[in-house]
Order: structure tokens, then sequence, then C-alpha cells
């Protein structure tokens, strides 16, 4: 397959995943009636009952997108996950440090455009994220984890090395890796504020990635920087002030 | 596929732009973020948190290197002759009054309130841990963005010495984004002149010189700022110029 056929196939492919996944449950009456239904039929709470719905059916389309994806590619899923030389932790601290700091400087730049902005309450009202508040304490972390691992095998595994693989070059392949991680992430979110946020962290966390994933050729320092980044997130919007936390009951996905 | 060298090459420039930013993980996000929180506590916390930042940052960009094989001559160069040296200083100190009238050029031509100099300190006073801070800041800015930005540019991704001068020192006046937008300004100026001793004399020793000598007559100007606050009782305000 040619990278401008493979590149179209990783965008719509992309693009199917996340409708599937939204589209559906976009409606908050729809997602009332599902979450009862599931509450009824697992014990569970609405709330956390339909966040680990959501979670699976996120997954489960994942895992299609991600098949497909590799089908495309002369990649095997085993062959992403080889392990780095150990020098290669010191590339990857300095990857948490400046992932950080380059999003906490885009933060800084919305603060001075406007102070009044509450950014960890804005995180916290994302859908995914009310969600997972929704959860016990101990098993937050479980969601963005996984889903880390999904995103990492998709964007830095299967689009960035398959561009890779069929011939690309290394600054186009990380244009197109990032630039559909990035718009996945702001297609999940309802207001300006949250999107610049998580399309500036996403587009920080997608380049310092993605080259990590090229300087080593595997998904795995990646995959630890996005799970520190992702836990970060979680953690912060946990501790948001009272005010940003979502309204008892209501149901998001 | 693609070159290991190259994509650590890549990674140690996106990945050191504004280390200081690390410091606000406990105060851009939090309350302390909102109008009317403690800014006496944020800054205090600058104070050794910015420092060490940049040290931290700084020291794995050149593990990085070493490991990988590309540390650049422009980080490891660092024989200077005296009249090189005594130039810097007085390049330096100079640069001190030129960041002033950058900094006085919005006020004169709004009009508006009485032109006076003053010091961005931290909010703290201008004792021995500012000095120290400063001096490392300063030691740590010249390593990374002189070092290792202007040598991997230049001589590891082939760019023309301007425009890696230019693009050195803007990824260093970001990191100065704490003292405002004004301050990021003031510090591109700088930057490209650092940049420029360096280019001109080959010794990492010019530029850090030069940059000693200029935080060294901003902690001299804090002392006495901090003097006269103390008689006046009040704050003061017009062209300021931030040390680091």
């Amino acid at each position: 397959m040619s990278v401008p056929a493979f590149a179209a196939l990783a965008t719509a492919v992309v693009a199917g995943w996340l409708a599937l996944y939204r589209l559906p449950f976009n409606d908050p009456a729809r997602r009332r009636r599902t979450a009862l239904w599931l509450a009824g039929r697992t014990g569970l709470r609405p709330e956390p009952a339909f966040a680990v719905f959501g979670t699976v059916v996120y997954l489960v389309l994942g895992t299609l997108a991600l098949a497909a994806l590799l089908a495309a590619t002369p990649l095997t899923l085993s062959g992403l996950f080889g392990v780095p030389a150990p020098g290669m932790l010191l590339a990857l601290l300095l990857a948490v440090f400046g992932t950080s700091s380059a999003n906490i400087l885009c933060v800084s730049l919305l603060y001075r455009a406007d102070p009044r902005v509450d950014v960890p309450g804005e995180i916290a009202r994302i859908q995914w994220i009310a969600s997972i508040l929704a959860l016990p304490r101990h098993y937050r972390w479980i969601v963005p984890a996984v889903a880390a691992l999904f995103e990492e095998v998709l964007f830095r595994g299967a689009v960035l090395l398959g561009l890779g693989a069929l011939g690309s070059g290394l600054f186009l392949a990380l244009a197109i890796s990032t630039c559909l991680f990035a718009a996945g992430q702001v297609a999940l979110v309802s207001t300006r504020v949250q999107a610049y946020v998580l399309g500036t962290s996403s587009l920080t966390l997608g380049v310092v990635g993605g080259l990590l994933t090229a300087a080593t050729g595997s998904v795995l320092p990646a995959l630890v920087l996005h799970m520190s980044f992702a836990g970060f997130y979680t953690n912060l919007s946990a501790s948001a002030s009272p005010g940003a936390r979502p309204a008892t009951g209501r149901l998001s996905l | 596929m693609w070159s290991h060298t190259r994509s650590l090459e890549l990674l140690v420039l996106v990945a050191t732009v504004a280390p200081a930013e690390l410091v606000r993980v406990a105060t851009a996000f939090g309350p302390a973020a909102r109008p009317g929180a403690d800014r006496g506590r944020a800054a205090r916390l600058g104070l050794i948190g910015a420092p060490a930042a940049y040290l931290a940052v700084t020291a794995l960009a050149v593990a990085v290197a070493a490991d990988g094989g590309f540390a650049p001559a422009a980080l490891t160069g660092w024989r200077a002759g005296a009249p090189w040296l005594v130039a810097a200083a007085v390049v330096g100190a100079a640069l001190v009054g030129a960041e002033f009238a950058v900094g006085a050029v919005p006020r004169l031509l709004d009009g508006t309130g009485r032109l006076r100099l003053a010091v961005h300190r931290g909010g703290g006073p201008a004792g021995g841990g500012y000095a120290a801070a400063i001096l490392v800041t300063a030691v740590a800015e010249e390593l990374l963005y002189r070092g290792l930005w202007i040598g991997v540019l230049h001589e590891r991704l082939r760019l023309p010495v301007g425009v890696a001068v230019a693009a050195a020192a803007v990824a260093y006046a970001v990191g100065h984004l704490f003292f405002g937008g004004l301050a990021v300004v003031q510090k591109t100026l700088s930057g490209v002149v650092f940049g420029l001793l360096l280019v001109v004399s080959g010794s990492l020793a010019v530029p850090l010189v030069a940059h000693l000598a200029q935080n060294a007559a901003v902690f001299a100007l804090a002392v006495r700022q901090g003097r006269g606050e103390r008689a006046a009782g009040g704050g003061v305000s017009g062209g300021r110029e931030a040390a680091g």
C-alpha cells in the first residue's frame, strides 16, 4: 500500500472508530436509559456501569480499528513492543519533563489570555473524564491506562510505524499520526477551553511520544509517557474545586 | 526505518522548551492560579523550583546527547582568551540597559505613567538564595540553549547559523513567560546576542560570562531596589528587567 493510501485509510478508520463510539450516545436521554438498563442487569450504580460500558465500547471499536490498520502494513502487533536499550530511560525521563512543561506552557498562555478560566473544572467536565470520576477512587487509573495503551498502539504503533514501514519520511509520519490523535481527542470534548487544553496536550504528547517511538521502534516508552500523563490529568480532575465536579447523578460517557 | 539519532536530536529540542513551567505543576492548574491566590507563595516556589527544573532538564538533555553520540562541538568548546571574556562581561552588562530600553518602549509609546526602572526579583529579597538561583539558571540556560540548541540545529540538522541562533533565542525567551510577555521580547534580544557571541568566539565560555555579567548587574540593581522599597515603603513600576 502507498503512503497516501495508508494515510487516507488511517483517517477513515479513526473517524469511524470515534463516530461509532460517540454518536449513538450523544443524546443524554439515551445515555440515561442505557445506564439504567445496565444498572438493572449488573447491580452496579448507573454512573459506574455506564463508565465501564463506554470504556468497553471504546476498546472494542479500537481493537477493530487497530486490526484494520495493522493488516494494511507489514507490521505485527508483537513487533510494536520491542524492548528499548537501557539508555532510552534518560530519553523517556526527558520526554516526561518536556511534555509536562510544554503542556503547562500552553495552559499558562490560556490563563494569560483569560485569567478567569477554570482549567481543572473544564477538564473534569469532559464527558469521558467525568465518567472516570464516577468510578471508585482506586479503579480510576485503569480506564486512562487502558485507553493510553490502545491509543499508543494505534497512533504511535500502527499509524506512525506503519507509515514508516511503507516508506514515509519522519516528519510526514509524525504530522499525520499526531494530527489524527489530536483530532480524535478534540472530537470527544464539548467546549472551546476543553478543545484547547486537550488539543494542545495531545499535540505535545503526539510529537514527543512519536519521537520516542521513532527513536526506539517500540511503543513502550511512549506508552509509559502517555500513562503518566493520563494519570496526572485524572488526578488533577479529581482534585478540581468542588464547583467544578460533575453534578451528582449526571450521566456521562 | 528512521535515524535513531535524528529522532533523539529532535526530541532533545522539543522537550527542552520552557523547563521552568514545570514549577507551575503545583500552581497553574490548582487554586493558586486563580485571581486572589497567594502570588508570593508561587514566587517563592519559583525561586527554588525554576533553577532546579532547568538543572534537571539540562542534565537529562546533555546526557541523552552524550549517550546518543551527538553532543555538538558548540557544547564542548570552552577555550577562550582573556580579551573575549572581558568583552563578554561588558556586553552582558550593556544588555541590561538594552533590555530596559526594550521594556520602556511600550510606556513611552502610550505615554502613561512616569518611567521608572525595576527588576523582577521573584517576590522575595535579593539575598543569597536569589543570587544562587540566577547563577544556576544562567549556567543551565547557556548549556541548553547556546551549547545544545545552536549546536544541534546548526551542526547536526544543518540549518543556517542565523536560523539556529534565532530559534535558540526564542526557545530561551519562551522560558521567561513567567515574567510576562514583555520579558519574552527582552530575552529574545539577549538570546540573539548570547548566540552571536558563541558563534563568533567559538567558545561557550563567552556567552556564559556575558550572561553571568548580566545577571550580576541585575542582582546589584535588585539589592539597590530592595533598599529603595524599604525606604519608600512601596513598590516600583516601569521598564522591568528579569535575571535568568
